[in-house]
């Protein structure tokens, strides 16, 4: 008896005694993974290189229209972050566009870990032209990671190995334009030195189809970001990012692009599908065999549903009219013998753009019949008031949008359905497409001959070289239409009509936003916006009416030219740069204003 | 690992072999009769007579008498009741004929066993602090969730109910035991439920228990009591025991109860459709826009029958009958007044010397929630809220042999729930949750919300198909549902989900008598197990939406797609725990001397799985918690208490897994000594202290925080580990002193201080985010620094006046105050005039836990922002556009700023009022002050008592989507009645609020307007009852019949802006906590 009773005890001692053993409430195998591990599968190795283009600045809708002088959103009466940005003079904690900084150091962090440790790959089922593919796809990123980092910050940090977990940050130096340009550059070059083989799967190509990046969109980039570098906001005395230097990497990227097969997209449209060359290009369905569109750099597969989204009140499902083109847009539209409607030099008299400064030279335009005679890409961008609602039969409805009209202007303040500014988004918008017939709208390009040409037109025009300026401009005229610009003009004239020749072309395509800042014009352009209130008189005839949407509180101010770093971000640089462990004896990283 | 389940498996064996082993001593028996009464000669019911050896038992009759065998060779009998002193006759007077025994009475109850979950104590012995309440006075609380009726009951533990959710349980309920421990998440107790620990996400189960099942409920407070149960004592514990069958014939109990449950306290009311629509105006009008409701509009939605006089008055009067211009309260419409609730209890327990056992059932019904409206086409039913619950709990105690005995514990339920549909993955809360917001943003003036009776669009009959009107933005997105909001069609076409959960808890312990080894020494191993699954099936259908174009609901379009599938979902879930656990306990008095010791070990796996879920998260939680307590008493006088604890768990590295937890405490009955024995004024008093450290060992929101977790789906870089994370230690200081004056009137009080130095915080201070490393993935470190401190008060007074009246009454209060001390705060510049000043040099180290910053009110020298009628100041609202012209502030980055908007403090004086200029308000988010009190009396048959709870020194901040009033279609309710108008400035009229508006405007940040002072005291219960005279029971063959009316949340006194707002909650557009009325009726056989 005894002996089960020290046993029992002894028992119950070793039950206490055994944490001590080295394996105790050590978990079962789980999900929790060692980076380490990565080298080992093919599988795992691809994976880490498929994230690596996560943070990409990729568009496939156009966001930024409403927050510049492109269109007016509405929702800008409502809680929204339009409705933030015309009231509120944002602070660097409380602006809330999406510069991506985070998102985008975090892709750099993998590119970096990548590039430095792929030899530590143990696997051997894969071919070294697949290993090679990868270290493009590190490289091309890496420079439209730091392309988009240029572009809303001005500077960046440049590093091509992880940070160490231990890391004190107090030696870590910022990039200015010409550095990151130079880094850009470099690394396109290195994706570009690849071998290209047109059979592999593998290989960085001319021509993979849509959404997918290709050598073009890399020539893309080191264009964008030559003109970036050399344009006001970014250029700094002795960089060697002169409009001349930019000029002639345009032109190299122009020559490489013709060269391979890229042109001007020139199709008429079929059945009354379009109104023209230019808005059938939009509504295009995808091509990828590149049989017709030899234009498209950088396309998107996904299309938009512009009749939900972006819609006329009188489609069945529309949910919101999305944003509306400004009166301001609509000004730029040229009559269709080549006249600007307003002086490009001073388009408005008052503060407000209510009293617009008409084109003495302009035949034309009548105020009071302001639709007619205009630029053909007008009808294929905007739904204005008497606008016919399909191609086919035009005359059999008409879109209203003067008070009381069928997509009559809006009233209500919270009404989402119809306009606010007299106008509606007609680009990409195929009419056909509703809840019966389905989706058949087009899609945003990420990059397009057209937008080389325009660039390499300013570049020309600002480096001098104002024949090569004529002949890109006329160019993307002659496709729709327009007659060449008129000869003789001065350097100054030319480079207002080439940015109205942009703005035109390029609207809702995302590129207005950053060119007023480079610019540096968001003075003039970016804290006031009209609409047109038409009203229909008893004896049919329109009235028409510029109203203003009031300030865009202090959209106008120098600071908003850049992004601003997060405050938590200069607080802890300011910290972790000073010399004394005082923050004010930091480098203070914030960009100007902010 | 492997070779711990083959000594327990031999264990087990070893057991089994005792059983056929034991010896069988020759039985003498002794029968003892007689009776036990009380000073005043009443006789004592349920008094627990054990013999010496603790192997007979008996409970007394309700008349007092006893009648009973011993047959363990015992020489006295103990007697116990509570409330007063344990008595110790020795048989041989009892068989002398002194067989009347009478009790005296124990004001301190210092011979009560305290429940310390692994071992109990006299009370007189403790040297901590541990409060606790029994089970006859959580009867009075009618609940169907056991929590409830002990929610402010407890002294030191305080709660808040923040959602009263239908479908939620413990989950919302705010608990806490001496507030906050650390800065980091997770500050609720450990519950353990007869030494088992249930966690949150299984303790809805333990919810059905009813409050009769339930033996005590203990919490304890200070570190030193705290330190043996390791990782799990850091926030405090709550311990919960139940009852097991005792010797004696079988008891039967049966009890009913009927109850209405509804947030009948200041439901909501919809506004009239007119007045609705003059505070739509009225905000349009601050805002300078176009009103929404035409002239005409308003003329037609004036009743005056409802809306007063004014100047609409002369207007033909088109109200809700014609259906066209309508004011509707959609709340009334479709959420019930009462949801009822019956409850059915039955309980039989009993046993002999060698087996005891008791069985409790409990069926439970809730009824609907909604009013369900008519629908022809719903061939279904659907009554969400209405659920049924069966809950089974049996134990068993049973002595093998003289030194053997096992007992059993088997507890089951089910239940079956049904709720809204579209809402599988468990998600009932959601749906709920949903649907109180939606019946309240429905505005008035929504015409209706189905097309009546012979609606057509495009040819087709609609009727009763759900609508919304054209001028209505019910389309927009809320809340995240991301459809149609119309509570309408979300009961007649929104489908049903059904809930089936079920749970079953077994445990098993094996005894042993070890006094042949020393006289004293038992020891106890056992297992058990719980799990349990919830199955949710979940059938929607998909329904479309229709439009009225025009107020007069003749003509329709559909809105958006129009399909007819019918969705079916399920979704299971799955967990489960296992413990095995051994304890050996000591207790022994030699002389004047008294020890008390227990050593116990306990291993536990947890397990859950979310089918379709599926992550590490699912991993086994593991740990083992072990401790040593000893006690060394002399005389009952001085008292020396030792802990050690030492526990781990798998969420620690393994170089750095088990960890220590000392903590020491004295005490000194100084009512002992003999200066101050026989004395009649001072009847009891002790002084006690302790030190102790207890441990948090859950404070990361990820498993295995030590370890780096890579995505391994894509390889992306993840979170990075501590390889040195350690738990997070509590040392806290306990010194009190238990008083009783007259043996009627107790006092006691305790003072705490904690503080911790290890805290685990984010070490993100100083790192970039542009060195790639997401900063939430950054491994935290244990280098936070905090501290708690407060103090506890009760007085307690009960006195037997009469032999027919008896009256107690107790106050309490407990006060807690945490400070972060370090918490790697990067410090403001303060330089003010510079354009990045702040206010503040910090602002989350050296204020308490969830505290909340704000704007400063400008407020007038020597004035206050709130007038003493309650309006606000009208210094501190901007009265014209001229005046904010001219304030010389920049408000443009708090958005919009228009007359009758707040006046804020420039307090980093750069001229800009921004988030910069914002202070850390004087409360915070977290209580500080609790309070409780109760009385009652008994008198002749009745009994009367009441409860009142409260919680001050705290705020809540309410400015949520409701609160802004612009909400949708507009959300108006007594918040936004007289707010500032140019008008009603003008006349110098009572002024409530900032100028109401259609978006969001500076005075929507945040400021003691939209903070309310948290402050309130409820009368939390209140019993009636009535026992039958005996004689009455006795011919229904029942020993007691009683009959009980019981409410709870009866009365709430509060400082919330709006009625609708249960302070608790502090939030609109939840379910605020309901009152109940309730039914009692129990009858023992």
């Amino acid at each position: 008896m005894k002996k089960l009773y020290k046993l029992f005890v002894l028992a119950f001692s070793a039950l206490v005694i055994l944490p001590s053993c080295s394996q105790l409430l050590e978990p079962e195998p789980y999900g929790l993974v060692d980076l380490d591990l990565v080298w080992t599968k093919y599988n795992y190795t691809s994976s880490l290189v498929a994230t690596i283009g996560k943070a990409a600045n990729y568009e496939n809708s156009f966001p930024y229209s409403a927050y510049c002088d492109e269109a007016q959103s509405v929702n800008d009466r409502i809680d929204s972050g339009w409705h933030s940005w015309y009231t509120i003079d944002f602070n660097a904690a409380s602006y809330i566009m999406t510069g991506g900084w985070d998102a985008i150091y975090n892709n750099l962090r993998t590119i970096a870990f990548f590039l430095t440790n792929e030899h530590k790959i143990s696997f051997t089922n894969v071919k070294d032209e697949e290993k090679e593919f990868w270290d493009v796809k590190a490289h091309f990123y890496r420079a439209w990671h730091y392309f988009t980092l240029m572009k809303r910050y001005g500077k960046a940090v440049i590093f091509t190995e992880v940070y160490d977990i231990n890391e004190t940050f107090s030696t870590v130096q910022l990039s200015g334009v010409e550095e990151i340009a130079d880094f850009i550059i470099s690394e396109l070059d290195l994706a570009l030195a690849a071998t290209e083989d047109e059979n592999s799967p593998y290989t960085f190509r001319w021509n993979p189809g849509f959404g997918t990046i290709n050598r073009g969109f890399a020539w893309v980039l080191k264009a964008r970001t030559a003109m970036f570098a050399a344009s006001p906001l970014y250029y700094t005395e002795g960089s060697k990012y002169t409009w001349e230097y930019a000029y002639q990497i345009n032109k190299k990227a122009i020559e490489e692009l013709t060269a391979h097969d890229y042109k001007l997209f020139e199709l008429a449209p079929e059945d009354n599908v379009a109104y023209g060359v230019y808005d059938y290009y939009h509504i295009r369905e995808v091509d990828k065999s590149r049989s017709k569109d030899k234009e498209t750099i950088l396309g998107n597969t996904g299309n938009l549903s512009m009749w939900v989204d972006y819609g006329l009140p009188t489609t069945k499902g529309q949910i919101s009219c999305g944003i509306c083109p400004t009166q301001e847009l609509v000004d730029c539209y040229e009559t269709i013998d080549g006249e600007p409607i307003l002086d490009l030099a001073q388009p408005y008299l008052d503060e407000e753009h209510l009293i617009p400064n008409y084109n003495k030279n302009n035949t034309l335009y009548d105020p009071e019949n302001p639709y007619e005679n205009r630029d053909p890409r007008f009808y294929g961008t905007i739904y204005y008031n008497n606008a016919p609602r399909w191609w086919v039969n035009p005359d059999s409805l008409r879109v209203q949008t003067y008070v009381g009209g069928n997509c009559g202007i809006s009233e209500e303040p919270t009404s989402k359905h119809n306009t606010r500014t007299g106008y509606y988004v007609r680009k990409y918008n195929r009419d056909v497409s509703n809840e019966r017939d389905g989706n058949q709208d087009g899609r945003v390009h990420n990059a397009r001959l057209a937008e080389m040409y325009l660039n390499f037109a300013e570049c020309a025009c600002e480096a001098g070289h104002l024949e090569d300026a004529y002949d890109y401009t006329n160019l993307v005229r002659e496709r729709v239409g327009m007659p060449d610009l008129p000869k003789g003009l001065s350097q100054d004239q030319l480079r207002l009509r080439i940015r109205n020749e942009r703005r035109v072309e390029f609207a809702f395509e995302n590129l207005r936003f950053d060119d007023v800042r480079r610019w540096k014009i968001i003075d003039q352009t970016e804290e006031h916006v009209t609409g047109m209130r038409i009203t229909k008189a008893a004896n049919g005839k329109f009235k028409y009416e510029r109203f203003s949407f009031g300030t865009r509180v202090n959209k106008g101010d120098p600071k908003y030219l850049l992004y601003p770093l997060s405050e938590e971000e200069v607080e802890k640089m300011k910290h972790n740069t000073s010399p004394t462990g005082k923050p004010e004896d930091g480098v203070n990283w914030q960009n100007p204003g902010w | 690992m492997r070779i711990r389940y083959k000594i327990t498996l031999a264990l087990i064996l070893l057991a089994a072999g005792f059983i056929n082993a034991a010896a069988q001593g020759e039985a003498v028996i002794i029968t003892l009769q007689g009776k036990v009464l009380d000073e005043f000669g009443n006789p004592i019911y349920n008094a627990l007579i054990v013999s010496e050896n603790e192997a007979n038992q008996y409970i007394t009759n309700p008349d007092g008498s006893y009648d009973f065998q011993i047959r363990d060779h015992s020489n006295y009998i103990t007697i116990t009741n509570p409330g007063y002193h344990n008595k110790i006759v020795l048989i041989s007077e009892i068989l002398d004929g002194h067989n009347v025994i009478t009790m005296e009475s124990d004001a301190q109850f210092e011979d009560e066993l305290v429940d310390l979950v692994h071992h109990k104590m006299r009370k007189n012995l403790l040297t901590g602090s541990v409060s606790y309440v029994k089970s006859r006075e959580l009867q009075s609380t009618p609940t169907y969730r056991l929590q409830e009726a002990y929610m402010g009951r407890i002294l030191g533990l305080g709660s808040l109910e923040r959602d009263a959710n239908p479908s939620m349980f413990d989950e919302s309920i705010y608990w806490s035991i001496r507030g906050d421990h650390s800065p980091s998440s997770v500050q609720a107790p450990t519950l353990m439920v007869d030494g088992i620990r249930y966690e949150g996400y299984d303790g809805h189960i333990f919810t059905y228990f009813n409050p009769r099942e339930v033996e005590s409920v203990t919490v304890i407070r200070d570190a030193a009591t705290n330190a043996l149960y390791g990782i799990l004592g850091g926030n405090g514990i709550i311990s919960i025991t139940t009852r097991r069958g005792q010797q004696g014939e079988p008891r039967i109990t049966v009890a009913y109860d009927h109850g209405w449950r509804g947030m009948d306290t200041d439901r909501y009311h919809s506004f009239s459709a007119f007045k609705h629509a003059m505070l739509r105006n009225e905000s349009c009008l601050n805002d300078g826009l176009k009103p929404v409701f035409s002239e005409q509009q308003l003329k037609y939605y004036y009743n005056p029958a409802v809306d007063g006089n004014c100047e609409y008055g002369n207007a033909k009067y088109e109200g809700p009958e014609n259906g066209i211009w309508p004011s509707n309260d959609y709340y009334d419409q479709f959420l019930k007044r009462y949801q009822t609730e019956d409850k059915l209890y039955l309980s039989i327990g009993g046993g002999s010397e060698y087996v005891q056992y008791m069985c409790n059932f409990q069926w439970m019904h809730t009824g609907a929630l909604f009013n369900q409206p008519e629908y022809s086409g719903m061939n279904y039913t659907m009554n969400p809220g209405s659920a049924n619950y069966f809950h089974v709990a049996s134990n068993l105690d049973s002595k093998l042999n003289y030194f053997i005995s096992a007992t059993f514990t088997l507890r089951g339920d089910f239940k079956i729930e049904n709720g809204l549909g579209s809402c599988p993955n468990d998600r009932m809360r959601v749906r709920y949750e949903d649907m109180i917001k939606h019946v309240m943003v429905a505005a008035p003036t929504i015409t209706s919300l189905y097309a009546p009776e012979g609606a057509m669009v495009d040819g087709r009959d609609i009727s009763y198909k759900p609508i919304f009107s054209e001028n209505s933005t019910m389309g927009g997105q809320i809340w995240g549902l991301g459809y149609k909001v119309n509570p309408y069609a979300e009961l007649t076409h929104g489908g049903k989900t059904t809930k089936y959960a079920t749970f079953v808890h077994m445990d098993a312990k094996v005894n042993l008598d070890f006094d042949m080894i020393t006289p004293g020494l038992g020891g106890q191993l056992g297992f058990s197990f719980k799990g349990g699954g919830d199955k949710d099936i979940d059938w929607t259908i998909s329904y479309t939406m229709y439009k009225a174009n025009d107020p007069s609901n003749t003509t329709f379009k559909q809105d958006g797609a129009e399909y007819d599938t019918n969705g079916y979902s399920k979704y299971y879930s799955f967990c489960y725990s296992y413990e095995y656990f051994g304890k050996l306990e000591y207790m022994r008095q030699f002389g004047d001397h008294f020890v008390q010791a227990v050593a116990m070990g306990n291993h536990r796996e947890l397990a859950s799985r979310d089918i379709g879920g599926g992550s590490y998260q699912t991993i086994p939680y593991r740990s083992e918690i072990f401790g040593l307590n000893a006690l060394y008493a002399y005389k009952d006088k001085y008292l020396v208490n030792g802990t050690l604890g030492f526990s781990g768990s798998d969420e620690f590295p393994m170089n750095n897994r088990f960890f220590f937890t000392p903590g020491v405490g004295l005490g000194w009955v100084v009512s002992k000594e003999d200066f101050l024995k026989g004395n009649g004024f001072l009847t009891y008093l002790k002084l006690r202290g302790s030190y102790g450290r207890a441990a948090r060992g859950s404070f990361s929101s990820y498993r295995f925080a030590y370890k780096d977790n890579v995505t391994s789906s894509t390889w992306d870089q993840g979170r990075m580990g501590n390889p040195s994370l350690e738990p997070e230690f509590v040392n806290g200081m306990d010194a009190g002193l238990d008083l009783t004056l007259f043996n009627c009137l107790n006092f006691s009080g305790s003072i705490f201080k904690e503080k911790m130095n290890n805290a685990y915080i984010d070490a993100t201070t100083y790192v970039p985010t542009f060195q790639g490393i997401s900063l939430s993935n950054y491994p935290g470190s244990n280098t936070g620094k905090f501290e708690n401190h407060g103090y506890e008060l009760s007085v307690e007074f009960r006195k037997q006046f009469t032999k027919n009246f008896t009256f107690w009454a107790g106050a309490s209060t407990w006060f807690n105050d945490n400070t972060v001390l370090e918490i790697g705060e990067r410090p403001n510049n303060i330089d003010y005039g510079s354009p990045d000043a702040y206010a503040q040099e910090y602002y989350t180290q050296g204020f308490s836990r969830g505290r909340i910053c704000g704007y400063e009110f400008d407020v007038p020298e020597g004035e206050t922002w709130r007038l003493a009628d309650g309006s606000i100041n009208p210094h501190i609202l901007f009265q014209s556009q001229e005046e904010i012209d001219n304030c010389g502030l920049d408000y443009t980055q708090m958005g919009t700023v228009r007359p009758g908007d707040f006046k804020y403090k420039d307090l980093t004086g750069d001229g800009t009022i921004n988030y910069k200029d914002q202070i850390v308000y004087k409360y915070s988010t977290i209580p500080r002050q609790y309070f409780n009190a109760h009385l009652g009396f008994r008198f002749k048959r009745f009994e009367v008592s009441a409860l009142f709870y409260g919680v001050s020194k705290y705020y809540r901040p309410i400015g949520d989507a409701f609160f802004l009033g612009y909400l949708n279609d507009g959300f108006y309710c007594d918040l936004h009645e007289n707010c500032w108008t140019a008008e009603r400035a003008a006349n110098g009229d009572y002024i409530k609020g900032p100028a109401l508006s259609m978006t969001s405007t500076s005075s929507h940040g945040t400021n003691m307007y939209n903070v309310a002072d948290g402050t309130f005291l409820k009368l939390k219960n209140a019993e009636i009852a009535y026992t039958l005279p005996e004689k009455l029971s006795r011919k229904m063959y029942a020993q007691d019949i009683r009959i009980a009316l019981q409410g709870q949340n009866l009365v709430t006194w509060d400082r919330m802006p709006s009625k609708y707002i249960d302070p608790e909650t502090g939030y609109l557009g939840v379910w605020q906590p309901m009152r109940v009325w309730n039914i009692a009726l129990n009858v023992t056989f």
